[in-house]
């Protein structure tokens, strides 16, 4: 039946995925705009963009969860229409994806096999045990030793259920993974995970489709670097010998000012003691921390994920109470104990997981904007429509949030733009402390140069900031000193000098 | 998309309009009789206050389902209390409805239990508690009190109530909070929202306006019986549903809903009265509404669990 011209179809030239033409709308927003796009066998491709240039919109078409307006996708040269994620499975095709995707309430197990318990089901009954075994067995191959098949995910670190995911996607056995700003998420640990992973597949000829904003990660690893911007395909390059500045260029489309990070290289801050933090433990947890943060401060808090340093960025803002010791705004004579406390006295937190706990999804961006700000702009309990428009209209022009308008809702925004909105809340209400945690989680890097002179602008302006991060660059960069914890103790403080480098931190660090 | 929310929000005003059209076509008119838009707003007036103070609970993505015995026990409260002196026999309504507004915002607030089954737990005990107070049967209030039951007092009073409740509800810090609970509960938290103190305050309002209304029912009745309110919360629900308001609760959920809800209900129940259908046949004509108002109205992209 195969006619010649066929098989001859068959052979060389045949490329794993070819995406043709695609194009996709949001009610008003063009995401995709004819997109061009193929993979080959055996290759690692990396999709790099600007925050909402329709990166995570391309990766959802090709792996089933939303379809294209029009145009088409060919797997192997044959007709591709997957109709959900399922159907992109059988079609091994699998995708972690930008945000959180386990469901709360489930064990790790029903989580990893959701959609294929009837495995497991024998005379109409679910054999749990038997589920359990295999998720071992399945979390065991992929390298991750510590998560429990029968725990129930919702009291899993973000990056271990970002782990279960990848698990999950690795199990279809894919002939194309797409990786979605995953790593952003992962400590050092599970990004060692990730790309052994992935270069494992990449020697059984398997392709893997990479989504990062860490350009320095996407070249180290890629193949073959794909650039989008406003959802068109802007360029294809190899990666051979690029730089990331080039890069950098290349996504932005223009060309980038010398300085990404501070200039000085020197710790510069007023002597005033804003926080003072004395003998902070929390049992199981970080133990005996005790720290000064001073008027104008960048403090950089860094460690391997689980030192300790999330859930103390937490006590902080009083979400969390430590077993013992103090935290006291000193201007005010004010001891913290809890968060109505901590906003009250002008401390702002930005949270690592932001789905859950950094936007309200289903309201507004100018709700989720100026929720932490009501009391600033209400009189005598009346807030004006006008000032809460104003207030958010003011966020999201700083921070250059890409949005139809401030009343559509956070769910339908692009991950980076989120952030910037979790972002927003903060700084537009003015907080004379911000502790952020991750702040430049899935950012782009234009806006993360704009975001780290913002943080210089509020520095000079007498205003402190703790900054947690896993970015040792980013730590080094903009911080005035720097904590170093490891399971859960003060190891070193370094104070910012010219000639600091990773490795004498990672030395404290692990 | 935008176009569907756009016709959701119209919604409960086109089923207003099409209830009153269908039932003054099916009496002929004697719906909209003078006489019987006073009945039907004896009804609404009782029915939209209540549906205010629920309205603040839904928001929060709560349920309060312990109105119908609040309404029989400050009755019962207001009825007993009149007997010794009729000046306190709206203060004890009222407080009846702010401890049991207390009780359950506590519960809800400290012991994370789900909403509805708290209210329902404390539905069952009020009942208890009304049926015993009344002795199982009723306590008539003084004959001067039933001057109270005036158009002159019950229009200023809905007003004020709809007024100021509208104005906290979408101007106010406290209104935002709550719907912002609504929204995400763990979010409003990091972004400092009191959450605690907002269940119990939003529990306490829908105490405080449901006892009014046990007050209101009693000066309008007569007496204090003890099945007065049964199914008293149902109805609520399926007002504030029918005027649009989201189970989950969230930013969604709209002022209006109690008003354009309240009056919706009081009109479908007066209605069917005048048409004839006999009393236990309109309760399964409520349910089945109920269950349309719901199925029309359920935000499928919000999988967020009732708390
Ligand atoms: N469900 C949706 N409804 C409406 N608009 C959407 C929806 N999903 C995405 N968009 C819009 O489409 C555009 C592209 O979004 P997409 O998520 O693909 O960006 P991205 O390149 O992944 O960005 P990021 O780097 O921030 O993750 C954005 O402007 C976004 O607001
Ligand atoms: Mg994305």
């Amino acid at each position: 039946m195969a006619s010649t011209n066929g098989v001859m179809l068959q052979e060389e030239d045949v490329s794993l995925l070819r995406v043709d033409n695609i194009n996709k709308t949001f009610v008003t927003t063009r995401a995709l705009r004819d997109v061009k796009f193929e993979v080959e066998e055996g290759e690692i491709r990396g999709l790099v963009g600007e925050n909402g240039s329709g990166k995570s919109t391309l990766a959802s078409i090709i792996s089933g969860i939303i379809y294209p307006d029009n145009g088409e996708m060919l797997k192997h040269g044959k007709s591709y229409e997957p109709g959900s994620l399922l159907d992109a499975n059988r079609s091994k095709i699998s995708i972690v994806v930008q945000e959180m995707a386990t469901i709360d309430g489930l064990t790790v197990a029903a989580n990893l096999f959701l959609g294929e318990e009837k495995l497991f089901k024998k005379f109409g009954f679910l054999n749990t045990s038997g589920m359990n075994k295999s998720s071992m067995k399945v979390l065991q191959r992929f390298g991750i030793e510590n998560i429990k098949p029968d725990a129930d995910i919702s009291f899993l670190s973000f990056e271990d259920r970002k782990l279960v995911e990848f698990a999950k996607a690795l199990y279809v056995e894919p002939d194309l993974l797409i990786v979605d700003e995953t790593t952003a998420a992962l400590s050092q640990h599970g990004r060692e995970i990730l790309f052994r992973e992935i270069e494992r597949l990449k020697s059984k000829n398997r392709s893997v489709i990479f989504i990062s904003h860490d350009l320095g990660e996407v070249i180290e690893h890629c193949d073959h670097i794909t650039i989008m911007k406003d959802g068109e395909i802007v360029d294809t390059v190899t990666t051979g010998s690029l730089k990331e500045r080039a890069l950098k260029e290349l996504m932005v489309g223009r060309e980038l000012q010398q300085s990404y990070y501070r200039e000085d290289t020197e710790a510069f801050y007023s002597d005033d003691v804003v926080l003072g933090v004395s003998d902070l433990t929390l049992e199981g947890s970080y133990y005996n921390i005790s720290f000064e943060l001073h008027r104008g401060e960048v403090l950089g808090i860094g460690g391997l994920t689980n030192c300790g340093m999330h859930l103390l960025g937490k006590t902080l803002f009083g979400l969390e109470s430590a077993s013992s010791g103090t935290i006291e705004v000193v201007k005010r004579k004010k001891v913290i104990t809890n968060y109505v406390e901590a906003i009250a006295n002008g401390i702002g937190y930005l949270p690592k997981n932001r789905d859950q706990e950094g936007l309200m999804l289903l309201s507004s961006i100018k709700d989720n904007i100026c929720l932490p700000s009501l009391s600033k702009i209400q009189r005598n309990t009346f807030i004006s429509p006008r000032k809460e428009r104003e207030l958010a209209e003011s966020g999201t022009r700083q921070l250059n949030i890409k949005m139809s308008s401030i009343n559509q809702f956070c769910l339908y925004l692009s991950g980076g733009n989120k952030q910037k909105v979790t972002l927003s809340k903060w700084l537009v209400r003015d907080s004379d402390i911000l502790i952020l945690d991750c702040p430049t989680r899935g950012i782009d890097v234009a806006v993360k140069a704009s975001i780290y002179s913002l943080m210089q602008e509020l520095k000079v302006k007498g205003k402190s900031i703790i900054m947690i991060s896993e970015e040792l660059q980013e730590l080094i960069g903009v911080s005035d000193r720097i904590i170093v914890l490891k399971d859960g103790r003060i190891k070193r403080i370094f104070s910012r000098r010219k000639d600091l480098t990773e490795e004498e931190i990672i030395h404290y660090m692990i | 998309m935008r176009k569907m929310r756009g016709i959701k929000k119209i919604i409960p005003y086109l089923g207003l309009i099409m209830i009153i059209i269908l039932f003054s076509a099916l009496t002929q008119g004697s719906l909209i009789t003078f006489r019987n838009l006073k009945l039907i707003f004896n009804q609404a007036v009782v029915l939209i206050i209540a549906c205010i103070g629920v309205t603040f609970v839904m928001s929060q993505g709560s349920l309060d389902l312990s109105q119908g015995s609040l309404l029989g026990i400050s009755g019962a409260m207001a009825a007993t209390f009149a007997a010794l002196n009729t000046t306190l026999s709206l203060p004890m309504a009222l407080l009846t409805g702010i401890a049991v507004g207390l009780i359950n915002g506590s519960l809800l607030a400290f012991f994370k239990i789900p909403s509805f089954i708290i209210t329902l737990c404390v539905l069952f005990i009020l009942r208890g508690l009304t049926v015993i107070a009344t002795h199982s049967g009723s306590i008539p209030i003084p004959f001067e009190m039933l001057e109270l039951d005036s158009y002159q007092i019950k229009v200023p009073l809905l007003v004020t109530i709809i007024v100021i409740a509208c104005y906290f509800f979408n101007y106010t810090k406290i209104g935002k909070s709550m719907r912002a609970i609504g929204s995400g509960e763990v979010s409003a938290r990091y972004s400092g929202v009191p959450v605690e103190r907002m269940k119990i305050l939003a529990y306490l309002v829908s105490g405080v306006l449901c006892g009014l209304c046990g007050w209101l029912n009693v000066v309008r009745t007569g007496a204090a019986d003890s099945k007065t309110g049964l199914l008293f919360e149902l109805d609520i629900l399926t007002a504030l549903v029918l005027g649009g308001m989201p189970l989950t609760g969230g930013s969604s959920a709209k002022f209006h809903s109690a008003i354009i809800g309240g009056l919706m209900l009081a009109i479908l129940s007066n209605g069917m009265v005048l048409v004839g259908i006999k009393a236990e046949l309109q309760q399964a004509v409520k349910g089945v509404i109920f269950l349309l108002a719901v199925y029309l109205s359920f935000e499928r992209e919000s999988v967020v669990l009732i708390k």
